[in-house]
């Protein structure tokens, strides 16, 4: 097997990786039934607060990830000598963003379901976001582990899960911030 | 260190990722249990089943708002359909999750100091 082709089926594989992860999550919200319950909510008034302000810490840290990342990548410079514990911190980041979004994803999911309905245009957008989110995520943590992919993957499938957690910030957390309540808590 | 830290943090959330898949599959929705001895309030039933989607109180979420709102109903009756069947996709029918009379407590609720009909 030529490098070429073992570099397009690692592309290929996490592709449908992703792929197969967004189907599935979109899946369940379709056929499962929504409890229409709250669930966690910690210190906040109920769980739609919490979601909304998780989403945005989310949001935070998906920024650093993408600071640290573009560092790594020698984009920007500062700090001028990368420290050892860059590259952890990199992960320790995303791994954050991605724990903080498991609670917020299971209610998505589990009380609330998929919007199939695409004259609710918010609703709909939100859930296939979401599918494409965790495919997306999917995708470029094999990515990371493959180092066999093209060299311009990993950046694209990273700035595909920075672009949709923003648009998902946008058509939950700041509708919610906008529309029902500020701060909300 | 710091290195060792993030792979066991790492390991952790895959592990966290595991349980929330299957508490998806695992978890029914809450029944609300009517009390024996004592009548639950729509209030608290709003509380449970409404509130997180319509807002605390009522003000709308994820779901439309309530209170001053449901105009496109012309009575309580309407509404009390409305809620048990619910909407496929969109919003639960509480008919297999709540007795007739507790939807109608609900619905009072939300009609009368909600709505404010």
């Amino acid at each position: 097997m030529t490098a070429r082709s073992a570099s397009e089926r690692a592309l290929r594989t996490a592709l449908l990786l992703g792929g197969a992860v967004a189907i599935a999550v979109g899946v369940y919200g379709s056929v499962h039934d929504p409890a229409g319950q709250q669930t966690i909510s910690l210190f906040f008034s109920n769980t739609l607060s919490f979601k909304a302000w998780t989403t945005t810490l989310i949001l935070f840290f998906a920024f650093g990830q993408v600071y640290s990342a573009l560092r790594m990548w020698g984009k920007v410079k500062i700090p001028k000598t990368m420290p050892s514990w860059w590259g952890d911190l990199h992960r320790l980041s995303g791994t954050l963003a991605f724990a903080l979004s498991l609670p917020v994803a299971f209610h998505c999911l589990w009380a609330l379901g998929f919007e199939p309905d695409f004259t609710e245009l918010r609703r709909f957008a939100h859930s296939v976001l979401g599918c494409l989110f965790y495919g997306a995520f999917a995708a470029k943590v094999t990515l990371v582990r493959s180092h066999d992919t093209p060299s311009w993957s990993l950046p694209v499938m990273g700035g595909v899960v920075f672009t949709t957690l923003v648009a998902i910030w946008l058509t939950t957390s700041l509708w919610f911030f906008t529309t029902v309540a500020f701060p909300g808590i | 260190m710091f290195e060792r830290f993030v792979n066991g943090f790492q390991i952790l959330v895959c592990i966290a990722t595991v349980v929330t898949v299957v508490l998806l599959f695992t978890v029914p929705p809450t029944m609300a249990e009517p009390p024996e001895s004592a009548v639950v309030s729509g209030a608290d039933l709003f509380a449970s089943n409404c509130a997180g989607c319509h807002g605390p109180g009522g003000e709308g979420g994820v779901g439309p708002a309530l209170a001053g709102g449901l105009a496109r109903f012309d009575s309580m009756e309407e509404v009390v359909a409305f809620v048990s069947t619910g909407v496929p996709g969109s919003m639960p029918g509480f008919e297999t999750r709540l007795s007739p009379e507790e939807i109608e407590a609900v619905v009072d609720y939300v009609w009368v100091d909600l709505a404010g009909r």
